[in-house]
């Protein structure tokens, strides 16, 4: 059987044609009876509407559980991320549920350099400097 | 390859020719002054003419923007990692990069220090994700003193892809 190369597949680049929201499902959890879920209580009856009539492209769950209440974001890549909303205020969990959204689920990154600025993934458009290639009355000889 | 540097390289091999001898120059340094008269003269408006950029054969094109007065080297499906929140702009959303310093290919540069005319390029940008880097400690303490306080921050960064880099 002949050895052959793989083919080359478009890489996924999200935004260059069209861009998907990476943020598929924001899941809040509250329960009826106790006194922490106060605020996320305030929040489901309140706030929760206009938000998701926002984000048509994501899928807002309620679910009643016991227990302090919670709100998760999952995401395209498979991950998920859990925050705790205990005793907090409905302003808050707005705010928590913005962030949720606006994040593609990756690793947080502890810190970028200089050169992690810009991620490119095409050849460099310039090309490579080579010795080679220069005026030979200009090159350096050793 | 080969022929198309030297071609382009020809001036500066004459940059390089070997120094006069030092007793053969009549004077080392110039007393003369800039007149004012001739720096109040307008400057003539000269039309920036692209073509050379446009018909090279190498059609991919880089692009050097400033965003908030930082520098980034672009070219068409680059991230760019912005290390502040964008507070006007969510997810989806198209920005417009309208300061640009230089363009170019393989083979021309077009550069202005002071930026490039917003009519001669379009290059946008769509907002991918908004997030924060990972929390970060820090020890704060004074010398000769047993006391100390810790100083925690989460700082903000945006991240934008280059979906459109051409010229007019």
């Amino acid at each position: 059987m002949p050895i052959r190369a793989i083919s080359q597949v478009a890489t996924a680049r999200n935004g260059l044609g069209a861009f998907i929201v990476p943020c598929k499902r924001v899941t809040l959890t509250y329960c009826n009876w106790g006194g922490s879920s106060q605020g996320m209580r305030d929040f489901l009856t309140k706030d929760l509407k206009a938000i998701a009539a926002k984000h048509p492209q994501i899928e807002f769950k309620v679910m009643k559980k016991e227990g302090h209440p919670i709100i998760k974001g999952e995401y395209n890549n498979g991950k998920e991320k859990v925050i705790s909303v205990r005793k907090r205020d409905p302003l808050w969990i707005n705010d928590k549920i913005y962030l949720l959204t606006q994040q593609s689920g990756k690793k947080l990154i502890k810190n970028f350099g200089k050169k992690q600025d810009v991620e490119s993934q095409n050849e460099s458009i310039r090309g490579i400097w080579s010795p080679m290639h220069t005026d030979p009355s200009v090159r350096h000889r050793v | 390859m080969m022929q198309r540097f030297a071609s382009l390289r020809a001036p500066v091999s004459k940059l390089l020719t070997p120094r006069p001898a030092f007793a053969s120059i009549p004077r080392l340094f110039s007393t003369s002054t800039i007149s004012q008269q001739a720096a109040a003269e307008p400057e003539a408006k000269t039309v920036t003419d692209l073509t050379p950029l446009k018909l090279s054969p190498s059609a991919s094109l880089y692009a050097t923007i400033k965003v908030h007065g930082r520098q980034f080297l672009v070219t068409e499906g680059d991230i760019i990692n912005l290390p502040y929140n964008v507070k006007e702009a969510d997810i989806g959303d198209k920005l417009h990069l309208n300061d640009v310093v230089t363009i170019g290919n393989r083979d021309f540069t077009y550069h202005q220090s002071e930026g490039i005319s917003q009519d001669l390029y379009k290059i946008s940008c769509t907002v991918i994700e908004k997030t924060k880097k990972q929390l970060s400690k820090r020890i704060i303490k004074q010398k000769r003193t047993r006391e100390y306080r810790r100083a925690f921050n989460k700082s903000p960064y945006t991240v934008v892809r280059v979906n459109e880099l051409k010229l007019n």
